[in-house]
């Protein structure tokens, strides 16, 4: 580390002494010459695919030069330029006075490789020529260009009123801002810091063929605004917009490093209409500049002229073309109906589809088909612009009216266009289409048998499906529904149904009260009871089970039995067809019945379980028939 | 009326005849006497509306192909044939609106492929219940009781298409076979109520003297000549 030589007073004093001499001597740039005149690039190596910045300030103390000119570069397109001028007062003991200061910023884009040269400028002025000197920049091909020095970080340009400003808080610089919306706006723009460009898709074209013109703007402040656009004449292009927003929206982009936001101002498609050399005049545009807490500035910024090479359309056009099919395109026909008679209107579609000055194209016409009475086709347009090319549908409609019947055929049609993207002449061709004119009536329906349907052939032309040869021969049917016979026979199965379900009731029913299913039910109400009272030794065992046996025996003969002596049951049972075995096991079952009612003693389970087992058998018996 | 299958064979051949030769009025002629013989299928028919829409008679056309459909609505050919016939009249006119979804329905069923299987379906089941009555066992009784439940569902699809049949063919639909107007009342001098198409499908609701009263399927209804119809159905 060095060491300090000298008191403190005296590095003071030497301080003031050297502060003072500054402030009296003359300054240098005014003690010489009265302009200055110079130029810089912002680098001095960059690819053939970037642009430089190339910045020319004129500095006069009041007069204005004899003669100016700006720096030439034969080797460089202008992209863009501007110009800001400056006023400044200068204060000092041995000059003092207005000057002012003049910047030119141009942004140049290399037009071929290799080290290429900005020739000087100059000035003239009392007599003395001032040069800004010559400036060498090395273009390499594609992405070889160094990176271009970080944008001049834009600082204020007016003192602080507190001096140095207040100390800086730890970590952050002097230009924090917390909320990032003063740091751009804090100094006014500068002319390079808006550029308008104007650009074309490409520079050689073919006559007819699309150059797409974009102009964008490129910004990195704050656009609020854009006043007005004018675009160029555009003489010698037909020129249809692509694009025209109607508000402004950009899109950041990152260039050697510095981002620009890019406001895209139009899009236009152009089609050159002869050959040569044309040129695209600049565009031109006021910008309003300026974020909500500055002072807004209102910028009138012009793009670069643009030059296009236009050829002639190369030898070998092929008969019937039409030098303003230029393009992609395909031919198309349509007739609706193909199946008419006469009188009846055809409408024939001649479409063709593709990209190219749609304005321009020429359709084929439909010739003469005799027979047929054409009037004067309409003409319609859909446009469309797909991935930036122009084009879309023209059509022209035709209607045609038959004289006659008969076969007629709208013959193939042809368009001869040239293709500039295969750089060949094509021609889109039409199948023929065939129509069928019949005979009939004067008043033809209205129109028109859509076309066929794909499945099944068709009668013809018309789309009506195909006569039946094998025709079947049937005679008139009255159907089912409106025979007499059918109500009828879907009445009578549920009816018939009904009737056996129903036919053992109605017997019952017949034979008398106790008969049918209520008796049964009581029957098998009064064995179970009777099981029950013998497993309990009731004596009412014996009453349950008689009287079981009993309505058994009424619903067979469909009478009471009650009274009948064991003969007379006998020959009733005989009488109504009951088995004399079967007579007989019921007679003993009542027996059975009379001998415990009135029988000394109680009831013995097992003896009423055999008892109740027989009687149950025998009416089961006597139930199922027991017929002889 | 008596058919003669000869005879109607021969008037049929002989249409188709006149057909290939281009002779749409001679073809015409035959098929319709061929349908005078008593032959009424939906192949004859179908050639007569090929005949008359060649011979540029589209309301007569749309009526023929309407019956072939009516006697075979699944005949696709047919209805091809009849929505050509209506797309060149009836476009953007009073009358293109469609028949009621219950109509189309019934329309596209075979009254006698319907009818029939209700009649197979209804007496089937009830044979099976009756049969279930004298069976034994529990089982036996469970499978009888299903394949009566199946038959019954089925008998119940049977006769309501059997049902939409019926009520579409007693309608009263017909096609309107010349173009003419429609009037508010069934007198020559009545205001014009609207112009209709021939080919267009009505419903004949009246009759008064020569006029008939039709219903569009749209709601719109007047009076027309009865000559101007045609019912579909008998």
């Amino acid at each position: 580390m060095p060491k300090k030589t000298g008191s403190p007073w005296g590095r003071l004093a030497g301080g003031l002494a050297l502060a003072i001499a500054a402030l009296v001597a003359p300054t240098p740039s005014l003690a010489g010459d009265a302009i200055e005149y110079y130029a810089s690039v912002d680098r001095d190596r960059i690819a053939v695919d970037e642009t430089l910045t190339l910045t020319v300030t004129l500095t006069t103390s009041g007069k204005e030069p004899e003669r100016f000119e700006l720096p030439s570069h034969p080797d460089f397109e202008r992209v863009s330029e501007s110009r800001s001028e400056q006023m400044s007062l200068s204060f000092g003991m041995g000059n003092a006075g207005l000057r002012k200061t003049k910047v030119f910023t141009l942004v140049l884009r290399p037009t071929r490789q290799g080290d290429l040269a900005i020739l000087p400028g100059f000035a003239v002025a009392d007599g003395k020529r001032f040069e800004t000197g010559r400036l060498t920049v090395r273009v390499g091909p594609p992405g070889t260009g160094a990176p271009q020095a970080q944008a001049p970080p834009r600082r204020r340009s007016w003192p602080s009123p507190f001096g140095g400003g207040f100390p800086s808080l730890p970590g952050l610089d002097d230009d924090f801002d917390p909320f990032g919306v003063f740091r751009q706006d804090r100094a006014p723009p500068s002319d390079a810091d808006v550029l308008l460009r104007a650009t074309i898709d490409r520079s050689e074209v073919y006559v007819g063929e699309q150059v797409t013109l974009t102009v964008y703007l490129m910004a990195r402040v704050d656009v609020s605004g854009i006043e007005s656009l004018q675009m160029p004449k555009l003489d010698g292009f037909w020129s249809e917009d692509i694009e025209a927003p109607t508000q402004i929206s950009s899109e950041t982009r990152t260039i050697d490093g510095v981002a620009w936001r890019f406001y895209l101002l139009r899009k236009r498609a152009l089609f050159p209409l002869r050959e040569g050399e044309l040129t695209i005049d600049p565009s031109r545009v006021d910008v309003m500049v300026g974020g909500p807490f500055t002072r807004r500035v209102k910028m009138r910024r012009s793009s670069a002229e643009t030059r296009v090479t236009v050829k002639a359309l190369p030898p070998g056009a092929p008969a019937g073309f039409d030098p303003s099919n230029v393009g992609s395109w395909s031919l198309e026909v349509e007739a609706e109906p193909q199946v008419a008679t006469p009188g009846a209107p055809i409408t024939v579609r001649v479409r063709a589809r593709g990209q190219g000055n749609l304005g321009s194209l020429e359709l084929p016409r439909l010739p003469e088909i005799e027979g047929m009475k054409a009037f004067d086709p309409t003409q319609s347009s859909e446009q469309e612009v797909r991935r930036g090319r122009w084009g879309g549908s023209r059509t022209e409609e035709y209607v045609l009216v038959p004289s006659r019947s008969g076969s007629f055929t709208i013959p193939s049609l042809e368009l001869p266009h040239f293709d500039p993207g295969t750089e060949t002449f094509e021609v889109a061709r039409t199948a023929p289409i065939r129509l069928t004119v019949l005979p009939g009536g004067t008043k033809d329906p209205a129109g028109a048998p859509a076309p066929a349907p794909a499945d099944g052939g068709d009668d013809g032309d018309g789309g009506l499906a195909p006569l039946r040869t094998a025709t079947t021969i049937e005679p008139a049917r009255a159907p089912l529904t409106s025979r007499p016979w059918f109500p009828l026979a879907v009445a009578l199965p549920p009816l018939a149904f009904f009737a056996l379900l129903l036919a053992p009731r109605l017997v019952s029913l017949r034979r008398g009260p106790g008969a049918g299913r209520g008796s049964r039910d009581e029957i098998r109400r009064r064995l179970a009871a009777a099981r029950e009272l013998g497993g309990r030794r009731d004596p009412r065992f014996y009453d349950e089970l008689d009287l079981a046996l009993r309505a058994a025996l009424a619903e067979v003969l469909g009478r009471e039995v009650s009274g009948l002596s064991r003969v007379q049951l006998a020959e009733a049972l005989a009488a109504a067809g009951v088995a004399g075995e079967v007579a007989r096991e019921v007679g003993q079952a009542l027996d059975d019945c009379d001998m415990g009612r009135f029988a000394p003693g109680g009831v013995e389970p097992a003896e009423a379980a055999a008892i109740h087992g027989r009687a149950a058998a025998a009416i089961d018996r006597l139930q199922k028939g027991g017929r002889r | 009326m008596s058919f003669d299958r000869a005879q109607a064979t021969r008037h049929a051949l002989a249409g188709n005849d006149a057909y290939a030769a281009g002779d749409w009025g001679g073809a015409i002629s035959a098929y319709e006497a061929a349908l005078q013989a008593g032959a009424d299928s939906a192949d004859l028919w179908f050639n007569l509306g090929n005949a008359c829409y060649r011979a540029g008679q589209t309301g007569r056309a749309a009526l023929a192909f309407e019956k072939a459909l009516r006697r075979d609505p699944g005949d696709e050919q047919a209805l091809r044939n009849l929505e050509l016939v209506r797309s060149q009249v009836t476009r953007g006119v009073v009358g293109a609106q469609r028949p009621p979804f219950l109509d189309r329905v019934g329309a596209r069923v075979d009254l006698e492929v319907a009818s029939a299987s209700l009649l197979a379906t209804w007496i089937l089941a009830f044979c099976v219940l009756a049969l279930r009555l004298r069976l034994r066992g529990a089982a036996l009784r469970a499978v009888a009781a299903g394949m009566a439940a199946v038959l019954l569902a089925g008998s119940a699809v049977a006769g309501a298409a059997t049902w939409a049949a019926t009520r579409v063919r007693a309608a009263g639909w017909a096609v309107v076979l010349t173009p003419g107007e429609v009037r508010e009342a069934p007198q020559p001098d009545a205001r014009v109520a609207f112009p209709i198409e021939a080919t267009v499908a009505v419903r004949l609701t009246a009759t008064v003297g020569r006029y008939v009263r039709v219903e569009l399927p749209g709601g719109l209804s007047g009076w027309i000549e009865a000559a101007a119809v045609a019912p579909i159905d008998p």
